[in-house]
């Protein structure tokens, strides 16, 4: 074995990141552009001091359903809150705290729209390390100062425990339409909508690699962990490049020497397998030098 | 593919495209994120490679319009930069490869601990391996793991170093030279049989 096959082993070990893994690279990229949400220094970020000083009257209160708005002596509206979210405007950003993260989407944009901004929020249920982040997002119409984050505040809390809140964060002046889909604990039994890969820390295989071993012996770990696991049947393409997933329900057809090529959390205590029955030399779902241990 | 859709393709049309709209430069993420984050936690480990990706793309943000749009494929351009970002942790690296010479162990593993068992087969290899890197001169590992890590051929390190063709030729058969005189005493039957003694 020569130096050069000895450097390919000793990187090896080292797995390809998929593009889900770089999402806060990607976010600040994003930021810079001015196309994305506020860059990871949003995420997770404590709760912004009060602004001390800040004179403000109350507006409004309509004591039915419990809402307020709030302004300042220019006329701009600092606060909102009702039953869903609190608003606040802090500095140069309103941060919009959720109160009730499995309320009715139309509470959460009644708030932004109070304030004069045009920003739609939706709460999706994600897996454990997805929680508090943008999963999904678009704008139209924003200039250059336009920013929109989101995160959990006191930053790096737990999520789903009492003192833990989902906030989103929007630039004082947003002036464009925005959309923004975080990610919220799941319910129950409920199904992800967003997730990481099933072996990332924080997930439910963390410490364990299930790409490219057999069907049997990723069960055999998730058995070990007391989880279930659901089978998606995948058809690689021809090409090598990608593959597409046929109608139908295939699991049943699934036998434990077929391949798995990538794991997701599907919900809370079981895992989506990606499978086929013939191994390939490409990972269709992660490429070429995906997360696999390549041999030099 | 078409000669007409390569070029529309090409990494150099979203580079020139992104001057006038800036979103367009998110492809270049895509396209090559994912191949540099790996690049650079292999060489640093997975903390400074989270700051060294991320500034790679965002300096290359702001360095875009200086891009030479005749060169359609940005590759070495972006692993130039990452290299560049890197040298400002070349202690780092080098701090970790002397503890993978010393103790077998590698730092940059920690997150992925089920593959590192798995390898630990190829331990003497690694430490003799992790050693002479070490003690390569910087300009020469840069080149060497260009090739061998980055996927790059001479050419592209030569644009990606700003160096001269010879230079990286130079470089590289220098340093493939030195890991070949650390490794030369090991057979790979007799690392696999050290490494089983050590599990």
């Amino acid at each position: 074995m020569n130096e050069m096959n000895q450097l390919e082993r000793f990187r090896a070990a080292v797995p390809r990141p998929d593009l889900a893994d770089l999402h806060e690279q990607e976010r600040r990229l994003l930021t810079a552009i001015g196309t994305g949400p506020s860059g990871p220094l949003r995420r997770r970020r404590p709760m912004p001091r009060p602004v001390a000083g800040l004179a403000v009257v109350v507006l409004a209160v309509a004591a039915m359903v419990g809402l307020t708005l709030m302004q300042d002596k220019a006329g701009t509206a600092t606060s909102y809150a009702n039953a869903a979210i609190d608003i606040r405007l802090r500095g140069d950003e309103y941060v919009a705290t959720i109160k009730d993260p499995f309320a009715d989407h139309a509470l959460y944009s009644e708030g932004f729209q109070a304030l004069g901004l045009d920003v739609g929020l939706q709460l999706v249920p994600a897996s454990p390390t997805r929680v508090g982040d943008i999963v999904r997002y678009g704008s139209s119409g924003t200039d250059g100062d336009d920013r929109l984050g989101g995160g959990l505040s006191p930053e790096g809390c737990a999520p789903g425990s009492p003192d833990c809140a989902l906030t989103v964060t929007v630039s004082k002046g947003f002036s464009g339409k925005g959309v923004v889909y975080l990610g919220r604990p799941a319910r129950p039994g409920e199904r992800y909508e967003a997730h990481a890969r099933a072996e990332a820390k924080g997930e439910m295989l963390e410490g364990y690699d299930p790409v490219e071993r057999t069907v049997g012996e990723v069960l055999a770990e998730v058995r070990r962990r007391g989880l279930n696991s659901v089978h998606q049947v995948i058809t690689p393409a021809e090409d090598g490049d990608g593959f597409s997933v046929g109608p139908g329900d295939r699991s049943a057809e699934v036998r434990d020497h077929w391949i798995v090529w990538a794991a997701e959390p599907e919900r809370a205590g079981t895992v989506r397998l990606l499978v086929s029955e013939k191994r390939v030399a490409k990972n269709p779902v992660y490429g070429d030098s995906g997360p696999e241990t390549r041999t030099g | 593919m078409s000669e007409s859709s390569r070029a529309e393709d090409d990494d150099a049309s979203f580079i020139e495209r992104s001057r006038h709209d800036p979103e367009a430069f998110a492809e270049l993420f895509r396209r090559y994120a994912p191949d540099i984050a790996r690049y650079v936690t292999r060489r640093l480990g997975d903390h400074a490679a989270d700051d060294v990706v991320a500034e790679t793309f965002l300096t290359a943000f702001r360095q875009r319009g200086g891009y030479d749009v005749v060169r359609p494929n940005a590759r070495p351009w972006l692993y130039g930069i990452a290299t560049n970002l890197m040298r400002r942790h070349v202690r780092t690296e080098v701090r970790q490869l002397r503890v993978v010479e010393r103790t077998g162990t590698d730092p940059v593993l920690a997150p992925f601990t089920e593959r590192s068992n798995e390898r630990l087969s190829a331990e003497a290899a690694h430490r003799r391996l992790a050693g002479a890197l070490a003690a390569l001169p910087r300009g020469h590992r840069d080149a060497l793991l260009l090739v061998a890590w980055g996927g790059l051929t001479y050419p592209e390190v030569a644009e990606a170093l700003n160096v001269r063709l010879g230079t990286v030729r130079s470089r590289v058969n220098r340093a493939r030279s030195k890991l070949r005189n650390e490794l030369g005493g090991v057979n790979p039957l007799a690392a696999v049989s050290e490494g089983s003694v050590h599990e």
